[in-house]
């Protein structure tokens, strides 16, 4: 899900690991 | 060191390390961050005052550590921060040794000043590259902290009246616990300015070490996370241009006749004038810039540009490696072995010009005065930039004020020896001699097709096995542009050699009794060549992992294996291999259509081995699943951005190998943007562990070690899946 939505961003930093594990943390966070 | 720079005349006389300075509010040095929240923001660059109208007392303690009466600690952080963290990195070897608060800690980029700032790895230079930021500032700044820490002890002695050997600090707050007295840095540091620092201050033993070694909080975060961060994209002066450039499409082509006309009838354009780069045009915002660039009619000469494609130069590339011949290294007799080997096994590797494509394309901001002319902009070689500039102005070298900015990425494109686009800016506001601000922007068309470039490079890897399947003999022979011939730095080619060109593979490790390494430069190619994110082990570290690996295999041992006998006398190559082979799980079966590849490779005096698993599909598409890394990089001052950095480099290394490629057809770039010049994306990250080898060693760097083993052993990986190899980068969508 997170791929697909994002797919469209580009990093050229490669960062790409930490943006999907701050949206999953963002994610959990806003549920609680 | 530097050769034709003559920065004699950019040193000043040395100045007393100890000084008191008041100074109401921030100097407009730069933007500063730090942990606290506050109101510093530069909505303007260089407007000096603080938005928060509180005066405040600034104590400098030497040219890298300020305290304000307000308890903040500012480092003043000499090298770029282009993302890989100097900013947060630099400032805890401050902190560690002050015994500050992390909280109380901020980073201000400093002034460009070689006799203050110089990277004490390149001589009377500033600069950034090379990984060295850490490593050169590592006794530099532990040094200066652990001086004023003796600032504020003395002074804290002088004002109670007691031994210093009896003060305590921690924290941000000095101690003498006998006689029940305490203060901040904030209180005692004008006291503490006055104090003269010992000569040879004593430093922590490692053991002691609080904030070295663990995940400080980067002091960046928040501010590019709420957008206040400001890069050179987003700043403004009162009254600015923006200039955008009609360079030539093809390199060495010049303007034979231009017509302006229809330029200067776009309003908001103001300014139509001709450069040595090209035709600029200056408007008062950016689209106008654009749509009065569109509208130039320009005459293009070729009788001088480079109208090869890139398929002719990498013909000739071959041709000139066969030939290669100036030894950069020479063990042994090759040539015999190889005359009298059963078998030699040869194989040939091609790879392209890359381009950097930093986020942030180039950009900078001039303002030219009479007796000064100052700059905005991420300047990674501040130095080269102010010479640059006082060539162009006729100003003195320190009439150049740089404020750097943090840089949107660079990847070596920021450090340019001829410091081409702050010229080319500096030389457009000369233009309109100075009339008002100069706000140069690159788009990314223009990053992509008049910028500098990794050099194209052709490989011949020869090698003899014993009958023992032992490598007897090796050979490596390569064509390539030289990177510094012909500019600034041209005093470091030896001999002929560009030591660029062959590092990663004439300091290759491995014991084989008979290696040589042969160099061409190639001459007479247009295109501009640059240092790309590991520069020669980019191509080099590839060769040879992955000729290693196909060697290994000829002789049927294990590519592990084979690796860790013969770096017997390598410990630190053994120590990461070691770790990266464990953590993966070398040696286990994945089952049909999977390959795991090994590749380990020094680089900037860091050590890095990679593990990756591919999985390949019967028409050869792959995906890259997991990249296992082990990292020896001595102490490792934050180890989160130790992993970032490695992450990142092979994310970059990644996106290179799989699709990057810089081609020209008659001599001009046909990749555009990034529909053309396709990075990576966020589903083709594959999953990355870092393992950091523990080390006491002293501190080297992580910005570019993570990207040489990456590609190699990709190859190795699909090599071991497919049984195929790969010889020409990029690899591209399918392997078959």
């Amino acid at each position: 899900d997170i791929d697909n939505a994002m797919r469209g961003n580009l990093c050229r930093c490669a960062t790409y690991y930490r943006i999907r594990a701050a949206i999953h943390r963002a994610a959990a966070e806003l549920e609680a | 060191m530097l050769g034709r720079i003559d920065t004699r005349h950019l040193v000043r006389p040395e100045l007393s390390r100890r000084g008191f300075l008041k100074v109401i509010g921030l100097s407009g040095a730069g933007f500063m961050i730090g942990c606290s929240d506050s109101s510093d923001t530069a909505p303007d660059a260089g407007s000096g005052a603080a938005a928060d109208a509180q005066p405040v007392t600034q104590s400098v303690m030497g040219p890298f550590v300020r305290i304000g009466s307000d308890n903040m600690v500012t480092v003043m952080v000499k090298h770029l921060d282009k993302g890989q963290g100097v900013t947060t990195g630099l400032p805890t070897i401050v902190a560690e040794e002050l015994d500050a608060d992390w909280s109380q800690m901020h980073a201000e980029f400093s002034p460009a000043d070689p006799s203050k700032y110089n990277n004490l790895f390149f001589g009377p230079f500033q600069g950034t590259g090379g990984s060295s930021s850490i490593a050169n500032s590592w006794m530099q700044l532990r040094q200066a902290a652990a001086g004023a820490r003796a600032m504020l002890v003395d002074a804290a002695a002088a004002r109670w009246q007691v031994p210093a050997g009896e003060i305590t600090v921690a924290g941000g707050v000095v101690t003498h616990a006998g006689s029940n007295n305490e203060a901040s840095f904030g209180e005692l540091a004008a006291a503490a300015a006055d104090m003269t620092p010992p000569a040879e201050p004593a430093l922590k033993d490692p053991q002691d070490f609080t904030l070295i070694g663990t995940r400080v909080p980067r002091l960046d975060s928040k501010a590019k996370t709420d957008g206040s961060a400001k890069f050179t994209l987003d700043l403004t002066r009162p009254g600015m241009l923006t200039a955008l450039v009609s360079h030539p499409p093809k390199f060495g082509a010049t303007v034979e006749s231009f017509d302006a006309s229809a330029a200067l009838d776009v309003p908001g354009v103001t300014d139509v004038v001709q450069v040595p780069t090209g035709i600029a045009v200056l408007a008062d915002n950016f689209w106008a810039a654009k749509k009065g660039r569109d509208a130039l009619e320009v005459t293009w000469s070729f009788a001088a540009a480079e109208q090869r494609s890139s398929g002719e130069l990498m013909d000739e590339y071959k041709q000139h490696a066969e030939q290669a011949s100036l030894a950069a290294r020479k063990d042994g007799d090759v040539e015999t072995v190889f005359a009298d080997a059963d078998n030699v096994i040869r194989r040939e590797y091609a790879f392209p010009y890359l381009a950097h494509a930093p986020m942030e394309p180039m950009d900078c901001i001039v303002e030219l005065r009479e007796d000064a002319c100052e700059i905005w902009t991420g300047s990674q070689l501040q130095t080269g930039d102010q010479y640059a500039a006082s060539q162009i102005t006729g100003l003195q070298p320190e009439q150049i004020i740089i404020n750097t900015q943090f840089a949107g990425g660079s990847f070596g494109r920021r450090a340019v020896p001829t410091s081409d686009y702050v010229s080319e800016a500096v030389t457009i506001a000369k233009a309109i001699d100075g009339r008002a601000p100069v706000k140069l922007m690159w788009t990314r068309e223009d990053e992509m097709t008049a910028g500098y470039y990794r050099p194209m490079s052709y490989h011949l890897m020869e090698a003899a096995l014993d009958g023992d399947g032992n490598i007897s003999a090796w050979r490596h022979r390569l064509a390539m542009q030289s990177i510094m011939t012909g500019t600034a730095f041209e005093g470091l080619v030896q001999d002929g050699i560009d030591s660029t060109s062959v590092e990663g593979s004439k300091q290759l490790p491995y014991a084989i009794p008979n290696l040589q390494v042969d160099l061409h430069t190639v001459t007479g190619v247009g295109v501009p060549v640059l240092w790309w994110r590991s520069v020669g082990h980019t191509h080099n570290g590839f060769v040879t992992e992955a000729f290693f690996d196909e060697l290994a295999a000829a002789a049927g041992k294990d590519a592990y294996e084979l690796r860790r006998d013969l770096l017997k006398d390598h410990p630190r190559h053994l120590g990461v291999l070691e770790l990266a082979a464990e953590k993966a799980g070398w040696g286990e079966d994945l089952g049909p259509g999977r390959g795991r590849g090994i590749a380990v490779h020094e680089s900037f005096s860091s050590f890095v081995a990679e593990v990756v698993d591919v999985t390949v599909g019967d028409d050869g598409g792959f995906t890259v699943d997991r990249v296992v890394c082990a990292v020896d990089c001595g102490i490792a001052i934050n180890p989160d951005i130790v992993k970032a950095q490695m992450e990142g480099g092979i994310g970059y290394a990644l996106s290179a190998a799989l699709r990057e490629a810089v081609t020209l057809t008659g001599g001009q770039v046909d990749q555009r943007n990034f529909d053309s010049y396709r990075p990576l994306r966020i589903d083709e990250m594959p999953d990355i562990e870092v393992h950091i080898v523990p080390s006491a060693e002293a501190p080297t760097g992580v910005g570019e070690p993570g990207v040489p083993p990456l590609a190699p052993a990709l190859a190795n990986a699909l090599a071991d899946a497919t049984g195929k190899r790969v010889y020409r980068m990029p690899i591209g969508e399918k392997h078959v």
